[in-house]
């Protein structure tokens, strides 16, 4: 508190020889604050002038006190019971001491004094404000200038004391040693409590044109009082012209000083936005005016101000002013936010109208009123007098509110990031001339906004040449003629780009340069309306496995020869609901660029890696199937279908097994890939019961076999015997008699025997002789060993 | 489930039940019975009938009769030679070896009709050694003939063989006939071991058959195609209907580890598709099992041979599910789950002697013993179910002799393992030197024995072959052909 140190500087002030003993002429009872408290602290002097005055201020004093104290304690049950009342009845009949007393009061009670309806406007001075451009003399010269307050009948606004920045002409100035430092200027500093010495260095400093910089803070900090004082009183009506010329003093003031002192920028710097604010309040704001080099504590109160005006309307809140709540948030100042600042400001216009549609309306009841504050400087002005509350719903406190926005935010700038990075690595790149690459990294919302010619030419191109769910073919020339530097340079990294571009624009191509090598410029491809979002334009792993084996299909199928409508055909038919609904177009559109390409190589996008999960011995017999649909399997695509069978873990010798099985009659399908590990067996009955009847045709057509030819008469035709019904004639019917008539023979009895019958080969006639057992009965008579002839008596009987 | 519908009603014989126990308990394909463990598979049995039609009526055929280890290459061939032995045509099976070829010096070549001509069978020798047989069938018509008609046997003889005179070492052959009818006739055993010696291709020099037998010619490296045309021939005149056959294990070849080795034996196969193709052979039909990797290996396989893959090419018709069976290329398909449940209770008929009453084992037990040895060794045990059956007819075979065991107490106990391969056909790569662009060849390639120092590649390139003839075709790609010019630049992993 001021009090003590002010008394204390008071007493200096005597004590360095200040001629006037009488004090400052103020207000009637309010010459307390002149008075040293305490006579003890001035020291002995020399002179006895000093001394006299001493005494004289002693007795003064004691009687004073006396008077107070016995007041005081008056006034104390008074006040205990009804303070004003008391106050106002011993101000009516001692207004000395009834101003001590108030004095007193402060201290002890605090300011109950203060009406707290009371405004600045109220506060008198309007007789002691010298105008700028205003000068007023003293002490024998004239300072000019103005923007002071010159006289000696003026208290604080707060009426607590004198005006701190009140020159009072009455008070002694020494113009002959003036101190320009002010260094001894206390915190509170006031006219009143500078020296002679500092009073002269003030009222030079004034009259220079207060610009110079190095005298005293304080100096500067009592001018200072002044013109918050005025503006107080003064308000902050456009139309009075003084206000913006004290505004401009304090801004150059600001200039100077506001380098030097901390302090002194802090609080001209709240003075201008207090009247900014004001001004603000009493105006339309508007929402666009965001400066990113100023990095408020706070949300900025024209933010507040407008967003709770759109609160107390139940308007929703337009995309604008939820993007200038983000004005202290990290999201809103995130490079990507910064370095892309339109395109952030968009993106989140439209992000935000994804999320919130027409806008946020924020439910204003529960919500505090804006309050306008603002701590003065001076020690005369009380900030409750300034404080103001405006009728308009305050959000700056709203963590919830803005967290949702701030999600939104941060979405965008996630999506700017690589636009950020882009702008970052080529800071000369002109927004309206962006690159393939610049306009690739454009989130989708911005293509049409921020893309330029180039995408409202492809847009067009697209919509003209891809109809439906038919893929178009195009060349990677054609689809780059917006963006001929690229086409001069096409590598992968400019077809990746294409491809993510023409994903954001709803459009996707095949063969995936993002899966593949380096394009040409010459290389077509195909180009499908594609349904999915850009997040999840890229093929899916089923999908990436249907193209990997297409690509493969069509390996073997050109192995021999162009690719022909059939091998299409059965390609088509095995990746039927390969792949879900989602990547139909795609798969469509890489069978298209199959069939047009007319191939006759290994295509470069080829990745038989992407047919993870697939069992491979599925996927080699399905590429048998290919290549023996036209009916037969030529030697170079069996080397095809080995080196396919070797890279995806096949070997030649389950590849050559699989490929020795008929073509199955119904096509498989790639999704039909048989599940591993089937524990159970399970027999199929009608199989079971087909392989029975087939067993029993076979059955019927060996027994046919064997029977058809049985003609007796047939075989003696054939072997030239005489005709005989039993197929012998007597003289091998004869040696069948005899032999019949042992179980075994030797060789040599039977070669008698024979030939005692005419027979030249023995052997023969047995054959002979077999022959006909084996048709009448099944088996052969005799059995020819190595050593001897054996009877079979099974067949024996019956031939006999 | 169980259908009965397609075994006979008539009870099975014990020699062939136990004939076809013990061949399938030993893992190979029995030479009776074959009928009944047929399953399924009828187009591929009517084509191959209709083959053997085609060589009854004097015509000729070749089939390349395609399938997996173990997917009934054999049981085929074995099924076939049967059907063609009940319709009077001479049969004979050879299984191809490093040291049995279709072309290739060392004897090799003769060592593949060698095994011919002794597995010559007929419907009353279906075991082999029908070649005196053919040659006294013939003689004795021949003799009947002359009786016949008042000639003498030798004009007769002289007059039927005189149609072999044209062919390749056809004079030959039948003066070897004649000689050995005069042997008979003379009680010379000896001169008629050397006729039948000189047919089987068992003389190794020119000057011993002239001494024996008078003829200038031997049946070497060279002759045995033609050879095999005289057999048939003779077959023919000896009454039978024609000559089927059947060569098994081609994929030897395919192993040969030497490439002009085995391209020459390639060129001696498209000399055999030529002929069977053009109908020049007359009565002679070639049945050869083969596994796809031999077909359609670009590098090794007979797809590595143009002309080949020319004469082999598949009806371009026979797509969108429709076959051809027609074609010289007769695929059989490995063996379903369904196949094998059929050819379980088959198994179980022909233990029970035919007779559903004497069953041992319930249908559950065919599915639980399907579903064990499923989980032991996965879809295996039906595609190549040689292992599987042999395990089950052991089990059927236990019960049998026990009948107080329960099956389900044995059902843990049953190992199955996984076949791979033909165990005989493993080793046969090596037995030839390799030249260095072999050592290039496919993934199937085993150790190649390139240490053998008395294998120049001059050796390979004198090589005779099976037909001797000179084949312009030359193959597409070789095995030394540049794999990575594969036109995949871009189809990396």
């Amino acid at each position: 508190m001021p009090l003590p140190f002010e008394c204390y500087r008071a007493s200096r002030e005597t004590r360095a020889g200040d001629s006037t003993l009488r004090p400052p002429a103020c207000p009637p009872g309010r010459r307390w604050s002149a008075v040293p408290r305490r006579g003890r602290e001035v020291l002995p002097s020399a002179t006895g002038r000093l001394r006299c005055k001493n005494v004289w201020l002693h007795a003064r004093r004691r009687t004073l006190l006396v008077w107070s104290g016995v007041v005081a304690l008056a006034v104390l049950l008074l006040a205990r019971f009804e303070l004003s009342g008391g106050v106002a009845l011993l101000a009516s009949v001692c207004p000395d001491v009834s101003a001590v007393l108030e004095r007193f009061m402060i201290r002890v009670l605090g300011d109950v004094s203060d009406d707290p309806a009371a405004t600045v406007d109220d506060v008198p001075g309007e007789s002691c404000w010298v105008p700028p451009g205003g000068s007023f003399p003293i002490a024998g010269r004239v300072i000019r200038g103005g923007f002071v307050y010159f006289g000696s009948a003026l208290c604080s606004v707060d009426g607590r004391s004198v005006e701190p920045s009140l020159i009072d002409p009455s008070r002694r100035v020494d113009w002959d040693r003036p101190d320009r430092s002010g260094s001894t200027l206390g915190y509170w500093p006031s006219y009143l409590k500078m020296t002679a010495a500092q009073r002269a260095g003030f009222l030079i400093w004034l009259g220079e044109g207060r610009r110079d910089p190095d005298v005293g803070i304080g100096f500067m900090f009592v001018f200072f009082y002044g013109l918050e004082r005025r503006l107080a009183q003064l308000g902050v009506d456009h139309r009075v012209p003084e206000i913006d010329k004290i505004l401009d003093e304090v801004g150059a003031l600001l200039d100077v000083y506001g380098p030097l002192s901390r302090s002194f920028r802090t609080y001209a710097e709240s003075l201008l936005r207090r009247v900014d604010a004001v001004r603000l309040v009493e105006s339309d704001v508007d929402a666009t005016a965001w400066d990113p080099t100023q990095s408020p504590k706070s949300l900025p109160l024209e933010v507040v101000i407008g967003v709770g005006r759109l609160i107390a309307a139940a308007a929703p809140l337009p995309p604008a002013w939820a993007l200038r709540l983000l004005d202290r948030s990290a999201a809103r100042r995130a490079m990507p936010a910064l370095r892309c600042r339109d395109e952030f400001e968009a993106l989140f216009a439209n992000k935000y109208r994804e999320a919130f549609g027409d806008g946020l309306i924020i439910d204003g009841r529960g919500l505090p009123e804006v309050r306008l504050t603002y701590r003065p400087a001076s020690a005369g002005l009380s900030a409750r007098r300034f404080d103001r509350r405006v009728a308009v719903p305050d959000v700056s406190d709203q963590v919830g509110l803005a967290a949702q926005l701030e999600q939104v935010g941060f979405g965008c700038v996630d999506l700017l990031q690589p636009l950020s990075s882009y702008i970052g690595r080529h800071p000369d790149e002109q927004p309206g001339d962006r690159g393939l690459e610049a306009t690739a990294l454009l989130p989708i919302p911005l293509l049409g906004s921020h893309g330029g010619r180039a995408i409202t030419g492809m847009r067009g191109w697209l919509h003209e040449n891809v109809h439906g769910d038919a893929p178009a073919i195009a060349s990677y020339d054609v689809l780059l003629q917006w963006w001929p530097s690229d086409r001069e340079r096409l590598s992968k990294r400019t077809a990746t780009f294409l491809a993510n571009l023409l994903g954001k624009l709803g459009f996707g191509i095949e063969p995936d340069p993002r899966s593949g090598r380096s394009p040409t410029p010459e290389d077509v491809l195909a180009l499908f309306h594609q349904e999915t979002s850009y997040e999840t334009s890229s093929p899916t792993a089923a999908c990436r496995a249907a193209i990997a084996y297409a690509d493969l299909a069509v390996l073997v199928a050109i192995a021999d020869g162009p690719l022909h409508d059939g091998e299409h055909a059965l390609i088509v038919k095995q990746l039927a609901r390969s792949v879900d609904a989602v990547d139909v177009g795609r798969l469509k559109a890489h069978l298209a660029w199959l069939a047009h390409q007319r191939v006759t190589k290994a295509s470069p996008f080829t990745r038989p890696g992407d047919l993870v999960g697939i069992d491979p011995h599925h996927v080699v017999r399905l590429l048998i199937d290919v290549a023996c649909v036209d009916g037969a399997v030529t030697p170079a695509e069996v080397t095809r279908l080995t080196t396919i069978g070797k890279r995806l873990g096949v070997g030649d010798g389950d590849v050559f097994t699989m490929l020795h099985r008929n073509p199955t009659h119904d096509a498989l399908r790639l999704c039909d890939s048989p599940p591993d590990n089937v524990e159970t067996l399970a027999l199929d009955e009608a199989i079971v019961e087909r392989l029975h009847n087939d067993t029993a045709a076979v059955a019927a057509i060996l027994w046919t076999a064997a029977d058809d030819t049985d003609d007796p008469a047939a075989v003696v035709r054939t072997i030239e015997v005489p005709s005989d019904p039993a197929g012998l004639d007597g003289r091998h019917r004869e040696l069948a008699r005899q032999i019949t008539t042992r179980t075994m023979w030797d060789p040599a009895e039977l070669e008698a025997v024979a030939s005692g019958l005419g027979i030249a080969f023995v052997i023969d006639a047995i054959e002979r002789i077999n022959d006909v057992a084996v048709d009448r009965c099944g088996d052969v008579l005799v059995v020819i060993d190595d050593d001897s002839f054996t009877l079979n008596p099974s067949t024996c009987e019956a031939f006999q | 489930m169980t259908n009965h519908e397609s075994f006979p009603d008539e009870p099975i014989r014990p020699r062939d039940r136990d004939a076809v126990i013990q061949a399938v308990r030993a893992g190979v394909v029995p030479r009776v019975g074959l009928r009944l463990l047929q399953v399924g598979r009828v187009h591929e049995v009517s084509a191959l009938v209709r083959d053997v039609e085609r060589i009854g009526d004097g015509g000729s055929t070749v089939r390349f009769v395609t399938a997996d280890y173990g997917g009934g290459k054999t049981f085929t061939l074995e099924q076939i030679a049967s059907l063609a032995r009940d319709r009077r045509l001479v049969t004979s099976r050879v299984d191809l070896t490093g040291k049995r070829r279709l072309a290739g010096g060392d004897g090799h070549t003769r060592s593949t009709f060698r095994e011919l001509t002794a597995n010559l069978a007929t419907r009353t020798q279906p075991n082999g050694g029908a070649l005196s047989t053919l040659v006294e069938r013939f003689i004795s018509n021949c003799l009947d003939a002359a009786q016949q008609h008042g000639r003498t046997p030798d004009e007769v003889i002289a007059g039927r063989l005189a149609g072999l005179a044209d062919m390749p070492y056809g004079y030959d052959f039948a003066a070897v006939i004649r000689a050995y009818w005069r042997a008979h006739e003379h009680d010379d055993d000896q001169r008629c071991a050397d006729a039948l010696r000189w047919l089987r291709g068992e003389f190794d020099s020119k000057g011993e058959a002239r001494t024996a037998l008078g003829v200038r010619s031997i049946i070497d490296d060279n002759a045995v195609y033609p050879a095999l045309k005289l057999l048939s021939q003779l077959a023919r005149l000896a009454g039978y209907r024609g000559l089927l056959v059947c060569v098994d294990e081609l994929v030897s070849l395919y192993r040969l580890a030497n490439t002009h080795a085995r391209k020459t034996n390639y060129e001696a196969l498209l000399n055999i598709v030529n002929d069977g193709l053009q109908g020049t052979a007359v009565g002679l039909g070639m049945i050869l099992a083969i596994t796809p990797e031999m077909l359609y290996d670009t590098r090794r396989g007979m797809f590595s041979y143009a002309a080949l893959h020319q004469r082999l090419a598949e009806n371009s018709f026979a797509a969108h599910g429709l076959a051809d069976y027609s074609g010289p290329v007769l695929r059989l398909n490995s063996l379903s789950a369904e196949e094998l449940f059929v050819l379980l209770t088959k198994l179980r008929h022909i233990v029970a002697h035919g007779d559903p009453n004497r069953y041992l084992v319930p249908d559950e037990a065919l599915h639980a013993f399907m579903q064990h040895c499923r989980n032991q060794i996965g879809d295996s045990y039906f595609k190549t179910p040689r292992l599987t059956i042999k395990a089950f007819v052991d089990l059927l075979m236990t019960l049998e002799q026990h009948p107080h065991i329960v099956w389900t107490d044995l059902l843990a106990h049953v190992t199955v393992t996984p076949e791979y391969a033909a165990p005989d056909t493993i080793d046969l790569v090596g037995t030839d030197p390799a030249t260095p662009s072999d050592s290039a060849d496919g993934d199937h390639t085993p150790p190649l024995n390139t240490d053998n120092p008395h294998a120049p590649a001059a050796v390979a390139a004198t090589q005779p072959t099976f037909g001797g003839s000179d084949i312009n075709d030359a193959p597409v790609r070789g095995s030394d052909d540049d794999p990575s010019d594969d036109g995949l630049d871009g189809f990396r992993l």
